[in-house]
């Protein structure tokens, strides 16, 4: 199409003018917002270049965290959006060029790319529609659903329909350029409708509709720094600095000797990258959707600790960069529910795994959560009482420290003293060597692993704490203590390889405990067993026929990906059939409301986590009644104990550790 | 107005206490030292009213071993802002009236307007010293204290004298001391707070000043109670199950078990 | 060997302990059971004064008196004026050689020591540490008049705590009854209330039927609730889960009644029944109303 600019000085100039101011603005907003943005405390985000990269192709363009059930249209009606969005640009800037210099970029007038620019206006139109329908008769429950919205949706629309007129029109008035292919849908539209445009006003719809377009993408760039709409220039950086950490490991505060203050005092204490994720967010609600602190009545909402952390930072941004000694008020502290907030986080990660732009809300909380815990000393009572006791016995209960291997007084389990050449350690944490419950799962372990010939040893007495709810809590402080105390012992005994029965010991040995110089090879028991049944090297035998349903643990399941071991070896049992908890099961498992240190708090509003997970069991078993509801983890297991008494269905429905299957139906050593 | 308060440091209670071998004392060992639970509640008290009011000054003193420095530092981590050890040879025996004299000494040193401790010590249970300090200072005190109050708006940091919550049947009975006296504590509505972490770096750098007991001055004889015998209490568990026999038969014999055998009823 | 015994008294006449302790006072030798009377309520200064007084005169060798809190708060500052031994929390005695030997708790109750404190001495004993023999005669009670002059504090008012109405605090207990999730519902708490009330007990309560709203707050007993030290300790449908353990294992004697033999508490406790708690709790309250009154 030949530009209405052609040849017109003037007219060229106007548009070099409207796209200056646009993008002007554009650029002196984003400027003001990433000067923001460098308030942030600095963190290093370029580990692993390669792994960001194809993270980059794949969630970024790829558009893979929003195909995800049970948003799957409504992510493919984003994705066509946004790879429209992709396609259309280069045509934009085909056009602004063509309009200033009379250059088309090469390959822009050809059939493939003609075809897909109309096919995806389009899709776009029609996803547009879709949003606005959705958004106008059935809005979902935790969208914010306000006026910026409608006005991008409406932009998009209007870009997509000027677009097309001026197809449409510039094909009629015959403005076509030697050589490049006719846009489809004008085509089509001439064909059906010969003469759409009254008179011969074609010529001038054409420039309308084609400078219509150009405006609008100027204002639409002006605007977009002032909306959520910012988010497609956001979340390529936001996606590209990821957290390339595992799931389950939350940061170090190095040097934590020397340091003044802890956690997050004032926004500059956050990290860019978490300023970054405030830009990022686009008020979808799907972390709202999966988190079970705000299903159950809870203050927490993820969307609102994300946005207020935008929202603080909008609001005292000026004020910061102007003034670099003003610190603003402590992020915990925004808001007069703020504290309620934070306490009621189980740090499940539900709302991680949620997000399509990889806005990591779990480590905003647990900053802030520092700052109550370290310089405040504001933390819910019960839970200070149990950090006191990690501090004092090195274990949350308080119960003696010389009773912690009692549990196995008459097992006789070698400790590592008694058998240095131990292949493995098994840690058995302070649930199993504490919580009479929990002490038959240890049992279970022990006997599963002699069946098969595995050579372990624990370390008795000389085990603490590993120090998980003290950092969940804010405590870092005492988590390093208790780790390091932990990795000396280990280096003592020449430690490599360390069995799990705890997903939480699991997580903090295997993926934060590098983090102080311990690494090891960690396993959880079940992808112990899951291996040596995959070996040969332990068979069960044919148990009661039974449905078991199985419940992810947070902590082996979302953090660590640990989804297929342990229903491989519930699989591996002949008579059992295995009862999803679908759809709260997998990357979708409901939490059982302990974690993020909540094991250690009262719950006093709203519906009980558990009981909502309980709710969700049953409603599973109304239709494939189970009598064991199995998992992985001690807290799940108190929880879902607690859980089966508040329902009076303990009679029928027993919640076990796989563990416990496992020792059930060892085929004993001959 | 210038608190002092006296902490005694104890074996932590989550450590379970060994008898030592020599059937008489406790076998140290194992042994995790804090701060006394109800000397916990009293400092927090006294930095409640610092809070209230910041011109006061909270002092705190322990006298016995120099570990006691442990307690201190906990205590300036909380928030206190001057600590003293007394210790030194014979520290660590003095008992009863004797540490009251010596304690007496460091309060008149201190110019001290207010003392609080807490109510007993968690190690010998017996809640004398802080009676016996007042005797020996010639104060009035009121133990077993939940709260107290300055008694009157006067001009900021005089001291007109304070409101006492004593804790009794029922309710609390509330005393007006005009002049300096010695409060035991029961326990504070707060929970003793948990030192910040800076706290707790400002604390490890402190210098604390020992004063030498013998340098006191005082008389170190006091009556005092020699330990002949210790035991852990008989161990939990193994006890009588009934099962067998109707409700009233079992409700009978487990009536009389109480009265005859626990003497409990 | 001479003994007073001080009696402290209560609304309906003198305490139970103070009967007790003189009636050991006369166990042990010349006893005199002796008062501070002229003060509307306990205060140290003028109650120790006279007493200190007349034992410079009388020269007793031992001095017992309750260990309820006037009793341990005068007899401690008796003690100091008097520049005598103390000892607190007596829950058995015997004199030989000029030195008593007092058998007491130290370590918060988790050791049992056996002192001696040379005579003369002062010494609070445990209520119920000396059983009262039945038809017993109450002693003769000596007294000595407050000295107002020396009181350094002003009275100012009393204030009753909220949660009072009678109810007995957790706190210093000697008797507590706690239910749990076994008495199936609020409605059920009658039983308990009644029991309770016959034995002069708290009450109690697990976490999850505070949690439930069947129970206040205040009556938790547990890890995150109130840790108890009563005498008896009995916990009723509870299956003694660890926080709660936590809060009541220090009790002197924990008496459990639970339907399911397989249940945690019967791990500590002295005395166990395995039952229905609906058909125990009543023949069981009736038990113990006919052992009260034969008292």
């Amino acid at each position: 199409m030949i530009a209405p600019t052609a040849g017109n000085a003037v007219l060229v100039g106007l548009l070099i003018v409207v796209w200056a101011v646009g993008w002007g603005l554009f650029v002196g907003r984003a400027w003001q917002l990433y000067r923001y943005l460098r308030l942030g405390r600095d963190e290093d985000r370029t580990q692993r270049p390669l792994r960001r990269i194809r993270d980059e192709l794949v969630i970024y363009l790829g558009q893979r965290k929003l195909l995800k059930r049970p948003y799957y249209v409504r992510g493919l009606a984003h994705a066509l959006i946004f790879w429209g969005f992709l396609i259309i640009t280069i045509g934009t800037v085909d056009l602004f060029l063509s309009g200033v210099f009379g250059f088309r970029i090469p390959g822009t007038g050809t059939a493939p790319f003609v075809w897909t620019v109309d096919l995806f206006a389009i899709a776009v139109l029609l996803s547009i529609a879709l949003a606005v329908v959705r958004r106008l008769f059935f809005p979902p429950p935790r969208m914010h659903v306000a006026l910026d919205g409608y006005l991008i949706l409406a932009g998009i629309a209007f870009l997509m329909l000027t677009l097309l007129l001026f197809e449409t029109a510039g094909l009629v008035a015959g403005v076509a350029a030697q050589g490049f292919t006719a846009p489809p849908l004008a085509t089509l539209i001439t064909r059906l409708w010969p003469s759409p445009f009254p008179g011969e006003s074609s010529a001038v719809v054409y420039g309308a509709a084609w400078w219509g377009h150009l405006v609008g993408v100027a204002a639409f760039a002006a605007y977009l720094p002032q909306s959520k709409h910012l988010h497609i220039v956001t979340t390529l950086p936001n996606v590209f600095f990821r957290s390339q950490r595992p799931r389950g490991a939350l940061d170090l505060i190095t040097k934590i000797e020397e340091r003044e203050t802890f956690g997050a005092g004032s926004v500059r204490d956050l990290s860019w990258k978490q300023l970054l994720d405030g830009y990022t967010c686009t008020e979808c609600g799907r972390c709202s959707d999966q988190c079970p602190a705000l299903a159950t009545g809870k203050p927490l909402d993820p969307q609102k600790i994300v946005l207020d952390v935008r929202d603080q930072l909008l609001h005292e941004g000026h004020r910061l960069v102007r003034d670099g000694a003003d610190r603003g008020t402590p992020p915990a502290r925004y808001g007069p529910t703020k504290t309620e907030e934070l306490w009621a986080c189980t740090t499940c990660a539900a709302c991680v795994e949620a997000c399509p732009v990889t806005i990591e809300h779990i480590d905003k909380i647990v900053d802030m959560r520092r700052w109550l815990a370290m310089m405040e000393g504001d933390v819910p009572p019960e839970a200070q009482r149990s950090l006191t006791n990690i501090e004092r016995a090195g274990n949350p209960w308080g119960q003696p420290p010389d009773t912690r291997a009692d549990w196995a007084k008459d097992l006789g389990v070698p400790t590592f003293a008694e058998k240095p050449d131990a292949e493995w350690l098994y840690f058995v944490g302070c649930a199993a060597s504490f919580d009479r419950r929990n002490q038959k799962v240890a049992r279970a372990v022990v006997e599963v692993l002699r069946a098969a010939d595995v050579s372990f040893a624990i370390l008795g007495t000389e085990e603490t704490c590993n120090g998980d709810p003290a950092r969940r809590i804010g405590n870092e402080y005492l988590w390093q203590t208790q780790a390091q105390q932990n990795i000396e012992t280990l280096r003592k005994y020449g430690v490599t390889k360390v069995i799990a029965s705890c997903p939480h010991c699991f997580n903090t040995i295997a993926n934060e405990y590098p983090q102080l110089g311990g690494s090891y090879e960690v396993v959880h028991a079940v992808q112990l067993v899951d291996r040596l049944v995959r070996e040969g090297k332990l068979r069960m035998r044919d148990g009661a026929t039974e449905s078991v349903a199985y419940h992810d643990p947070c902590y082996l399941g979302r953090h660590n990906k640990v989804y297929d071991a342990p229903r491989d070896v519930l699989g591996a049992m002949p008579g059992v059939t295995t009862v999803e908890i679908a759809p709260h099961h997998r990357e979708r498992g409901f939490c059982c409301g302990a974690g993020g240190g909540r094991m250690w708090m009262e719950e006093k509003v709203g519906q009980r986590v558990n009981h909502r997970r309980m709710d969700q069991i049953l409603a599973v078993d109304a239709a494939t009644p189970v009598t064991k509801v199995a998992s992985g983890c001690p807290f799940c297991l108190i929880m879902l104990d607690e859980a089966v008494g508040a329902k009076a269905v303990q009679e029928r429905i027993k919640p076990i550790d796989v563990m416990e299957l496992v020792q059930a139906r060892l085929i004993a050593r001959s | 107005m210038k608190i002092l308060v006296c902490v005694k440091q104890t074996p932590d209670s989550t450590v379970r206490v060994k008898v030592a071998a020599d059937g008489r004392s406790v076998d140290a060992s194992q042994i995790t030292w804090a701060i006394s639970p109800y000397d916990e509640y009293a400092v927090e008290l006294a930095l409640e009213r610092k809070d209230a009011d910041p011109s006061t000054t909270v002092a705190v003193v322990t006298l016995g071993a120099a570990r006691g420095r442990d307690a201190l530092r906990q205590a300036l981590a909380m928030g206190c802002d001057e600590a003293i050890l007394v210790s030194g040879q014979g520290a660590e025996t003095l008992q009863g009236s004797a540490v009251a004299r010596a304690l007496a000494k460091v309060v008149e040193e201190a110019k001290a307007d207010l003392v609080l401790c807490g109510r007993q010590a968690s190690d010998d249970d017996q809640g004398l010293v802080g009676l016996a300090l007042a005797e020996a200072l010639g104060w009035p005190h009121v133990s077993t204290i939940t709260k107290f109050a300055p008694a009157d708006a006067g001009p900021a940091g005089s001291f007109n004298g304070i409101d006492v919550w004593k804790e009794v049947e029922g309710g609390h009975e509330v005393w007006r001391a005009s002049g300096p006296a010695v409060l035991t504590v029961q326990k504070s509505e707060k929970d003793p707070r948990y030192p910040s972490l800076p706290g707790i770096m400002k604390a490890k750098k402190k210098e604390i000043p020992e004063k030498d007991v013998a340098a006191l001055g005082i008389d170190a004889r006091a009556p005092s109670l020699e330990i002949v015998k210790m035991e852990p209490p008989p161990a939990r568990g193994g006890g009588k199950i009934l099962k067998d026999g109707d409700m009233k038969q079992t409700a009978a014999e487990l009536v009389r078990l109480l009265r005859e055998e626990a003497k409990v009823l | 060997m001479k003994v007073w015994a001080i009696v402290e008294r209560s609304a309906s006449g003198p305490r139970r302990v103070s009967l007790e302790i003189a009636a050991k006072a006369k166990e042990l030798g010349d006893a005199t059971a002796i008062e501070v009377t002229g003060l509307e309520r306990y205060s140290s200064l003028p109650a120790v004064g006279p007493l200190a007084t007349k034992a410079k005169a009388d020269a007793p060798d031992l001095i017992l008196v309750g260990a309820t809190p006037t009793g341990r708060d005068l007899g401690a500052r008796l003690a100091a004026r008097l520049g005598w031994a103390y000892a607190s929390e007596a829950t058995d005695l015997a004199v030989e050689d000029g030195a008593a030997t007092i058998t007491r708790t130290m370590y918060a109750g988790k050791v049992r020591a056996t002192v001696r404190a040379t005579l003369p001495a002062v010494v609070s004993v445990r209520p119920g540490a000396f059983t009262l023999k039945s038809g017993a005669a109450e002693p003769v009670v000596e007294s000595v008049t407050a000295d107002a002059s020396a009181e350094k504090l002003a009275f100012q008012r009393f204030e009753p705590s909220a949660a009072a109405s009678g109810r007995i605090p957790l706190a210093e207990a000697r008797v507590v009854v706690s239910g749990g999730r076994g008495l199936r519902g609020p409605e059920n708490w009658k039983q308990v209330e009644e029991l309770a009330g016959i034995l002069g007990a708290a009450l109690g309560a697990s976490r999850a039927v505070t949690d439930a709203g069947w129970r206040p707050n205040e009556e938790q007993v547990g890890q995150t609730g109130r840790t108890v030290t009563p005498d008896l300790y009995i916990a009723l449908g509870i299956s003694g889960a660890i926080q709660h353990l936590a809060g009541m294992t220090s009790s002197k004697v924990i008496v459990a009644v639970n339907k399911d033999p397989e249940a945690d508490i019967f791990k500590v406790a002295d005395y166990g029944v395995v039952g229905d708690l609906f058909e125990f709790l009543p023949a069981f309250t009736e038990e113990v109303k006919k052992a009260k009154a034969a008292a």
